[in-house]
């Protein structure tokens, strides 16, 4: 195992998409918390109205965490690139034990899901303290802060851990990243705005639930991105379901590589 | 240094209705070059993949030293492999890919050098894979096929896109490491190549061996091109 998590490790290093994968976290993370602040400010020039809001300026901390689909994305590469230039071969030669493979690759996905998610979410709150000082000096709680980091995290192994599993089931880059992308963003976004009895129980449902600071804290401020949060999961439950999704994703692609041919 | 045995056991394997090898069944022993040959579509690679456990059997075994690849203790550093369908990642230079190979089969990294060096890839060492010409890909495969300086080697048609000095060098190689008593086993479909090179022979033909044992027993005069248009029929079997 340690040999099979050293050489996980170098793969890394060595391959310039993880430093792009990281630098696009950290971008999408920063855009998303002050492009938030920027659209509250357009329609009419009320937006320290809004900041005072605690659920919107809790809103806008929560989106630093947006860079969680690169942390999906940096899985589903380390999984893929195998399958893509054909070092799989040389990766099970050398640990013939898929199983232990497997591990090593979701185990290292999983720490780099915390650093890209860490970095990221650390960067995006850094961004929008900044930025929102422009208009208003706005206390938010640190408790706020830490929430959202350690949900944050969380969401980033959970997911590179679910990365790694659906580049190991479906093995093209493309077709994986679309995939997951779709389903995410698409799919499981409709759910959520237009069955959100269901979507609660989806990836990002539990995703937002886990995320999500602004439940309960004001009549109308459990409306994010036009879906309801006030339904949600607790954010407990919201981490089991989310952990649970990732343990049922690895448990599959584990037995399922186990299986496969490889060519 | 005593090479591995290896050992085909009625081995066959099916893509759903196509049967790349039915009931393949010899020795290889340690000390020879033996010589996998036959044409593309032979089965060759899918008999080679069986063996190091990258391919799951439909029936039948094979076996290093009496185990499946999978049993085999370390086996990334007891045998070296250079497959025709191993790759490189191309946006990594050549002695990265290797680094890592060098952690994944836990030997130290300063052989990295070595068989850079061994492979007389040193200059281009630093250099990312995309740049890399055919013989320097299979070079730097023939190199990973070292770094663990096995006592077995499988080699998939490891002279594909090389000069007629690296070919040389490399039948050299072979042989030199045969002497040592390593277990070497090589599959080609170019046979002129493999006269010079091997000891034993599989002959194989659309799935099924054909024929098997030492060159002189199978050759029984003949060149090797001869031999093999006799005992296939000229590809109409």
């Amino acid at each position: 195992m340690k040999t099979s998590l050293k050489a996980e490790v170098r793969k890394l290093r060595y391959q310039r998409s993880s430093y792009g994968i990281l630098a696009g976290a950290c971008a999408i993370a920063a855009i998303s918390a002050i492009s938030i602040i920027a659209t509250a400010q357009l329609p009419r020039r009320e937006l320290l109205m809004h900041l005072t809001d605690q659920a919107i300026m809790q809103t806008v901390i929560a989106s630093t965490a947006s860079g969680y689909i690169f942390a999906l994305v940096l899985g589903i590469v380390m999984s893929t690139t195998e399958f893509r230039h054909s070092t799989a071969v040389a990766t099970y030669l050398a640990q013939p034990h898929r199983r232990t493979v497997m591990l090593a690759k979701m185990i290292i996905a999983a720490v780099m899901g915390v650093i890209v998610q860490f970095l990221s979410t650390g960067m995006g709150m850094i961004a929008a303290t900044l930025y929102v000082q422009r208009y208003a000096h706005y206390n938010t709680p640190l408790d706020t802060y830490m929430r959202v980091m350690a949900g944050s995290v969380l969401v980033g192994a959970v997911l590179a851990v679910m990365g790694v599993a659906i580049g190991s089931l479906i093995r093209s880059q493309v077709v994986a990243i679309m995939v997951s992308l779709l389903w995410l963003q698409l799919v499981e976004g409709l759910l959520i705005v237009f069955a959100d009895w269901l979507g609660k129980w989806s990836i990002r449902g539990a995703i937002t639930s886990v995320l999500d600071i602004a439940v309960k804290t004001g009549p109308g401020s459990g409306r994010l991105g036009g879906s309801s949060t006030l339904d949600q999961l607790g954010p407990w439950q919201s981490m089991l379901l989310l952990l649970a999704y990732g343990a049922v994703f690895a448990v599959v692609a584990t037995v399922t590589s186990m299986r496969r041919d490889v060519d | 240094m005593q090479g591995a045995q290896l050992r085909y056991d009625h081995l066959s394997k099916h893509y759903g209705s196509t049967i790349a090898v039915r009931d393949l069944s010899g020795d290889i022993r340690p000390g020879v070059v033996t010589g996998m040959l036959g044409p593309n579509g032979a089965g060759k690679s899918t008999a080679l993949k069986c063996l190091l456990g990258l391919a799951a059997p439909t029936s039948g075994s094979a076996l290093i030293d009496g185990l499946p690849y999978l049993q085999v203790k370390q086996p990334g550093r007891r045998i070296g492999t250079v497959l025709e369908t191993r790759g490189f990642h191309p946006g990594v230079t050549g002695r990265q890919n290797l680094l890592v190979l060098a952690a994944a089969i836990d030997v130290d990294d300063s052989r990295v050098n070595e068989v850079l060096a061994q492979v007389e890839l040193t200059e281009a060492a630093d250099r990312r894979i995309k740049g890399y010409s055919l013989g320097m890909r299979q070079r730097l495969s023939l190199a990973a096929g070292l770094l663990g300086d096995p006592e077995t080697l499988v080699l998939d048609e490891p002279a594909n896109g090389l000069d007629p000095h690296a070919i040389v060098w490399l039948r050299t190689l072979l042989r030199s490491l045969a002497a040592e008593g390593r277990t070497v086993l090589v599959s080609s479909h170019q046979l002129a190549e493999m006269e010079n090179t091997v000891d034993d022979v599989f002959i194989m033909d659309k799935g099924y061996l054909r024929a098997a044992g030492s060159m002189t027993e199978v050759c029984a005069g003949r060149t090797l091109e001869q031999a093999f248009l006799a005992i296939t029929e000229g590809g109409r079997l």
